[in-house]
């Protein structure tokens, strides 16, 4: 994958980002892989059509990773987009059709202004009744948090505890658009304006973390990113050519709900979530409690929240106590995010669902570096699609 | 499909001052905003419902970063409204850019402006 960033990728385009992740995702094959030995490529991406005014960049993408004529397809589903993807690819490869595949996401979103990114984001909620009325994406969530609040008794205080972990976790990862610690940035941010904060939750109080949509912050909420991810998938028997330790998917799902959150019994748990999860957690068959490292969907800290308890790892109304004594650090007994999540790594739409991916073969493998979840065996990822109208949900093992 | 299914009804009962769904004949389930399929039990043997106007907040948000139509009136609330009848839906909140607490008792308003009605509650 590239690195996420907001300024890095600002003379390229969707395309060159995709190139660049592609061939480093080649190049990190064991023993040698050339794109051309691919058989499809799946690739997310959000919003082309709104950032870079292009469609159809499944062709491009193809055509620029020189790999034609091979069928290149684009899967959309909004956040969700190469999440699902590697689902789609996952399913060509275990019908027998195709021994190897590529799959992987890009969005270039900074072409836009802050007002224009807000406006194309919230095209994946439901525009004729939840746009329409004045709900950005910010704004849905905010929605869930106001009511995970008043029914679970959880706290922005719980939501804080969630940026300020997943920033110390950032911070261990090269990729990542951000690679400070909240309290790094409180005091760069600090001296500018001749304030100093004695911890973190001072800090994210001040006027220096304004309101996004009330309770959730700026330092709530993830970046504005560009970026793409990669990865190569291979089937089992066929695996061996590439690499003698190759991390495998156990066990994958995906669900909808309905568009429009006011449509959903519950607001507090993205059903999606729970039955994707399921799903994959029997196909591969293992529990919540066997999960040694997640890669979770954390576009605004009560996703994260949120995500914990619908994945049966802590039950509901506990995701936030469990952020807050640290069982989703990376010492803790379930490590959530290390590599900074979408918070602190960044989050171009398209390329998350695939990047989770990469860090999962990374964590499995051993090689996180200082980031390194200790004896990781099973890892889970999550990708949610908007609001939790699409979730993949996969599972990794040794 | 019926024309009273569609989104555009639901937006010219806006203009109307009417919350206009459905109800399905099979099986009793109201829908609002209306749908061409019964979402309990999938029957498309549906009619018109027009919805009461009032009930209670179930959560809500005082958005500061609005979408680009919404700029004049930021900070602005918007929320989920549960009506009497049970159904839920999305509204801005007329609140004076103040948070209402989950329960608040709302009443429909149909905010006109720009050539178009944005569903909107205020408290009552």
């Amino acid at each position: 994958m590239t690195r996420f960033h907001h300024k890095l990728h600002a003379e390229k385009q969707g395309r060159e980002i995709f190139v660049e992740a592609a061939l480093e995702a080649a190049a990190s094959v064991d023993k040698g892989f050339a794109l051309g030995e691919a058989e499809a490529l799946y690739m997310g991406y959000f919003s082309s059509d709104m950032f870079e005014r292009q469609a159809h960049t499944s062709a491009l993408m193809a055509d620029w990773l020189g790999v034609n004529p091979i069928p290149a397809t684009r899967i959309e589903t909004a956040c969700a987009s190469s999440g699902a993807a590697v689902n789609v690819g996952a399913l060509a490869v275990a019908s027998g059709l195709y021994d190897v595949v590529l799959v992987g996401g890009v969005e270039k979103m900074r072409n836009l202004d802050t007002g224009q990114v807000t406006d194309t984001l919230a095209l994946a909620a439901d525009a004729s009744y939840e746009a329409a009325m004045g709900f950005t994406f910010p704004g849905l969530y905010a929605a869930i948090a106001d009511a995970h609040f008043s029914n679970h008794g959880s706290t922005w205080e719980q939501l804080a505890a969630i940026a300020v972990k997943n920033h110390v976790n950032g911070a261990l990862n090269e990729k990542a658009q951000y690679q400070e610690t909240i309290m790094e940035i409180a005091g760069k941010l600090g001296e500018r304006k001749g304030l100093k904060f004695r911890d973190e939750l001072e800090f994210l109080r001040s006027e220096l973390n304004p309101v996004v949509a009330s309770p959730l912050r700026l330092f709530d909420c993830c970046p504005i990113s560009d970026g793409a991810a990669v990865v190569v998938l291979a089937a089992e028997d066929v695996a061996h050519k590439y690499t003698d330790t190759p991390v495998k998917l156990l066990g994958l799902g995906q669900a909808s709900d309905s568009m429009a959150i006011h449509d959903r019994e519950d607001l507090t748990t993205l059903k999606a979530t729970t039955i994707a999860s399921r799903q994959a957690y029997k196909m591969a068959g293992v529990k919540p409690k066997d999960v040694d490292v997640a890669c979770v969907h954390d576009c605004f800290t009560i996703a994260e929240l949120v995500a914990t308890e619908d994945l049966g790892f802590f039950s509901k109304g506990q995701g936030g106590v469990a952020a807050v004594e640290g069982r989703t650090g990376l010492s803790g007994d379930k490590p959530v995010n290390p590599d900074g999540g979408l918070k602190a790594k960044g989050h171009p739409v398209g390329a998350t669902g695939a990047a989770m991916v990469v860090e999962m073969f990374k964590q499995l493998r051993g090689q996180a570096g200082r980031r390194q979840v200790k004896d990781a065996e099973v890892g889970l990822t999550q990708n949610v699609g908007a609001a939790g109208a699409t979730v993949v949900v996969q599972v990794y093992g040794r | 499909m019926s024309e009273f299914t569609t989104v555009d009804s639901f937006v010219k009962g806006l203009a109307e001052e009417k919350l206009k769904g459905c109800r399905c004949k099979a099986c009793g389930r109201l829908m609002v905003p209306p749908r061409p399929i019964c979402r309990s039990c999938g029957s498309t043997d549906l009619e018109p419902h027009v919805f009461k106007d009032t009930g209670k907040l179930t959560a809500s948000t005082v958005i500061y970063v609005p979408l680009t139509r919404f700029q004049a009136m930021c900070p602005h609330s918007v929320g989920v409204v549960q009506l009497e009848e049970g159904e839920s839906i999305s509204g801005l909140i007329l609140s004076d850019g103040k948070h209402l607490a989950p329960g608040t008792k709302v009443k429909a308003k149909y905010l006109k402006g720009e050539g178009r009605v944005t569903l909107s509650f205020q408290p009552v």
